[in-house]
């Protein structure tokens, strides 16, 4: 089920009305109930992936359990080697499986050993990059002490099915989300209605935003040949906003619903493009998956410490793991890639912490220099995006030589700039305005009726200028 | 919570207010040939007893009020996109209860018709011309209609969502270009473009185009309605610009055409094959490739009442 469509919005509200007037009285009853939704919500999407879902998430309660009660350390590791096998083995088979077996196939191939290995056609099931990651963030954590295992199976399988998050993220930690599962909710009014004004705020930014844009990105990246260097400028700038815009909307469309029921999830997106450098950006931006890479695999590695050398391996180590997660291409590794080698300088120099506030903090503009930071870091990550876009490796390169040649300084090829540009200006000026506040929306210090004002104007909005062709948000491909 | 209920109802409410404003505004000023021909099948004014199907190229080329002099009484029920799984409900659901029976009905085809990439209305696109009981009877049966089409087309507010019809909320417009209102008489409906435009539309003709056996079956599901009910039956494949006999006979369409007509004696009537003409050669005749503009459609409806004439005759 899509956030953007008619039947999410028909779910919603009876979920909505079932969870607080009718199983409000029993915890447990209300958390079955909340599992029994989330597997609705999937199983809309596709029936027979929830057997998949369910059993990851049962495996990993049951050796989380047998963690808990074992303290010999052999065993403890043996139990955690399991959960990540059976993770990643079901990431590794359902999204990697034919990416390994061509892989293979060529590089025999390349030895003059020609293997012909034939592919299966596997389906991809929604949410698995993040729900697996989830389930695994909970084994290990118990590995590690840092928290106790769920007593109860329908707490713990609801905390992993939470259907606002289930698809796309944010990945939450067992730490964060399930003790929230523990405790009795009652409604609480602000949360609620900020749950609601973050919702719309998402639906505009999906439909408006980044559905308008991806016309223009599809047509650009999907003949750019036909175009010359202005144009593919524009290609590129419109991706990296349509794939922040679209994602961040389906975060914010998740963590206003989970405030509808009292829940709280992480913040995924702080403002990543009004970033001084790449390193800022990376703690701005999908920040429930950079934190994942950052506890679970670059500080296990040793982080930045140890010798340069290691660090530098560390850092090229998660990025190029954090590429290969959002999909089985090589064009997402090199993207990795190429973040890496962005962050590097940055950590050589020590000036990779150097930024942890907000740009122009209580100021209306920003300096001179930091518009300069902002827009050589945009620079840098919507170069990056190219390969994330492209649908190969010579995609990318065909692109990026049209890019650099001399047409750059020619007049675009394509029309319907003149409409798109201004509402990608409006976009960005809004989240300039209210960069400092965890979205756009947050207007409590506005009157009551301009507030009702700007609802009622961004939903008349999204009436006329959003696209309603159900188009799947980036994210659920990963 | 009630706090919170209370806003929310509130809020709600004044969205509705807001959306009846808008959809009364738009119902109002946004008119369309397809409302008038509704008007005609609900209300019944000309009492017709010989109608026209078809799509677009028929609403443009073929006028009612020509083929008038035959004796009978013509109205152009001709959709623009039109399919035959839509004629068939349509004909079905909203021609059967509440218009008379006529006598014939004239069928324009075209070799697009069982192509549902190329003609793709829908009969639930039109669910803003429905009488409240079809919308209702539709809208609880979910597994016959797309209710989400049905919906987002019942209100002008959805269904028109574009900036372009923005205009119309707060205008008196009574055109829906590229059509002029004032010039639709039963049915027929001149399409005026601009010469630049003419010419962009223009273009080439691809010919290539696929027969869905789904469109075929509805299709043969129609004619077996009309000829229960002896109503007569004829094909007409209006004319369209440039092209070559050969190139029309090579068409799958056609043929699926001629078998249905050896099996069912219906009458084939093709200006693309057999009675090409002038008309098919004269470029200032026509809109775009395959719609006839109001002097083309004035020179082949006098055209096709000679050949009618003949015909309604013999039946």
């Amino acid at each position: 089920m899509f956030f953007n469509s008619l039947d999410f919005a028909i779910f919603l509200p009876i979920v909505f009305f079932l969870y607080w007037f009718v199983f409000n009285k029993n915890l447990k009853l209300q958390n079955l109930f909340l599992l029994a939704a989330s597997y609705v919500f999937y199983a809309w999407w596709d029936w027979r992936f929830l057997f998949l879902l369910f059993f990851t998430a049962t495996a990993d309660f049951f050796i989380g359990k047998q963690l808990d009660k074992t303290e010999k350390l052999s065993k403890r590791k043996i139990l955690l080697y399991l959960s990540l096998t059976f993770n990643l083995g079901v990431l590794g088979f359902f999204k990697y499986f034919n990416f390994f077996i061509k892989n293979f196939s060529t590089a025999f191939s390349l030895f003059g050993h020609p293997i012909h290995f034939t592919g299966i056609s596997i389906i991809l099931p929604a949410g698995i990059s993040f729900y697996t990651f989830q389930s695994l963030s909970y084994t290990i954590d118990i590995y590690k002490k840092q928290i106790k295992p769920s007593n109860t199976i329908i707490d713990f399988l609801a905390f992993v099915s939470f259907f606002p998050h289930l698809v796309a993220g944010p990945i939450m930690r067992a730490s964060t989300l399930l003790p929230q599962f523990k405790v009795k909710r009652s409604f609480n009014y602000e949360s609620a209605k900020d749950g609601l004004r973050q919702i719309l705020w998402g639906l505009f930014k999906k439909m408006v935003v980044a559905d308008n844009l991806a016309y223009y990105v599809d047509n650009i990246f999907g003949h750019y040949e036909q175009f010359n260097g202005t144009t593919l400028i524009f290609g590129a700038v419109f991706f990296a906003y349509q794939v922040y815009a679209d994602f961040s909307a389906y975060s914010d469309i998740a963590s206003g619903t989970a405030k509808l029921f009292s829940f709280r999830l992480i913040t995924n997106f702080k403002v990543p493009y009004f970033s001084r450098d790449v390193a800022e950006y990376w703690r701005r931006n999908h920040i429930s998956l950079t934190t994942w890479f950052r506890d679970y695999l670059y500080i296990p590695l040793g982080g930045s410490q140890g010798s340069t050398f290691k660090m530098i391996g560390n850092i090229l180590i998660i990025f190029i793991v954090s590429g290969f997660w959002h999909g089985a291409n090589w064009t997402f590794i090199i993207w990795g890639l190429l973040n890496a080698i962005y962050i590097i300088p940055l950590l050589l120099l020590k000036t990779n912490r150097k930024h942890l506030d907000t740009v122009a903090q209580g100021k209306l503009f920003p300096s001179i220099k930091e518009m300069f930071q902002m827009a050589f870091t945009f620079c840098l990550i919507a170069f990056g995006l190219i390969w994330f876009r492209s649908v190969d490796i010579s995609h990318a390169i065909g692109y990026i030589k049209i890019l650099f040649h001399p047409s750059l300084l020619f007049e675009s090829g394509i029309t319907g700039f003149e409409f798109t540009t201004p509402l990608l200006l409006v976009f960005i000026l809004l989240e300039w305005i209210q960069r400092e506040k965890e979205h756009v929306f947050d207007l409590v210090k506005l009157p009551i009726y301009a507030r009702w004002f700007i609802y009622l104007l961004t939903i008349f909005v999204i009436i006329y200028i959003g696209k309603y062709e159900n188009q799947a948000f980036i994210y659920f491909q990963f | 919570m009630k706090a919170f209920l209370k806003h929310l109802l509130g809020f709600l409410l004044l969205f509705i207010v807001l959306c009846a404003i808008i959809e009364f505004q738009l119902s109002k000023n946004i008119n369309n040939n397809h409302e008038l021909q509704y008007a005609e099948v609900l209300h019944n004014t000309k009492h017709a007893n010989a109608i026209i199907f078809g799509a677009s190229h028929s609403t443009d080329g073929i006028r009612p009020a020509v083929l008038d002099s035959l004796g009978l009484r013509f109205y152009n029920f001709s959709f623009t996109g039109s399919n035959p799984k839509f004629n068939y409900y349509w004909y079905t659901n909203i021609f059967c209860n509440y218009y008379q029976e006529p006598l014939y009905c004239i069928y324009a085809i075209d070799w697009k018709m069982f192509d549902a990439k190329r003609k793709r209305r829908k009969y639930e696109q039109d669910a803003e011309f429905f009488p409240l009981w079809i919308f209702t009877k539709a809208l609880f049966n979910p597994f016959q209609y797309d209710i989400r089409t049905l919906l987002s087309n019942r209100f002008c507010l959805f269904k028109y969502n574009t900036t372009d019809n923005l205009q119309y909320i707060f205008n008196k417009k009574k055109d829906y270009p590229p059509y002029v209102i004032e010039e639709y008489v039963d049915g027929f409906l001149p399409c005026t473009l601009d010469s630049a435009t003419r010419e962009r539309k223009f273009g080439s003709s691809d010919y290539n185009c696929l027969v869905s056996q789904e469109m075929v079956n509805y299709f043969q599901n129609l004619i077996v309605l009309l000829q229960e009910k002896n109503i007569k039956i004829i094909f007409v494949d209006p004319p369209e610009y440039g092209g070559s006999r050969e190139i029309y006979e090579a068409m799958p369409a056609y043929h699926v055409l001629d078998s249905l007509c050896r099996i069912n004696l219906i009458p084939f009537y093709s200006y693309n094959i057999k009675r090409r003409s002038f008309i098919n050669e004269n470029r200032n005749l026509f809109t775009d490739w395959d719609h006839l503009n109001s002097k083309g459609s004035q020179l082949f409806s006098n055209m096709l009442k000679n050949d009618l004439k003949t015909i309604i005759r013999r039946f």
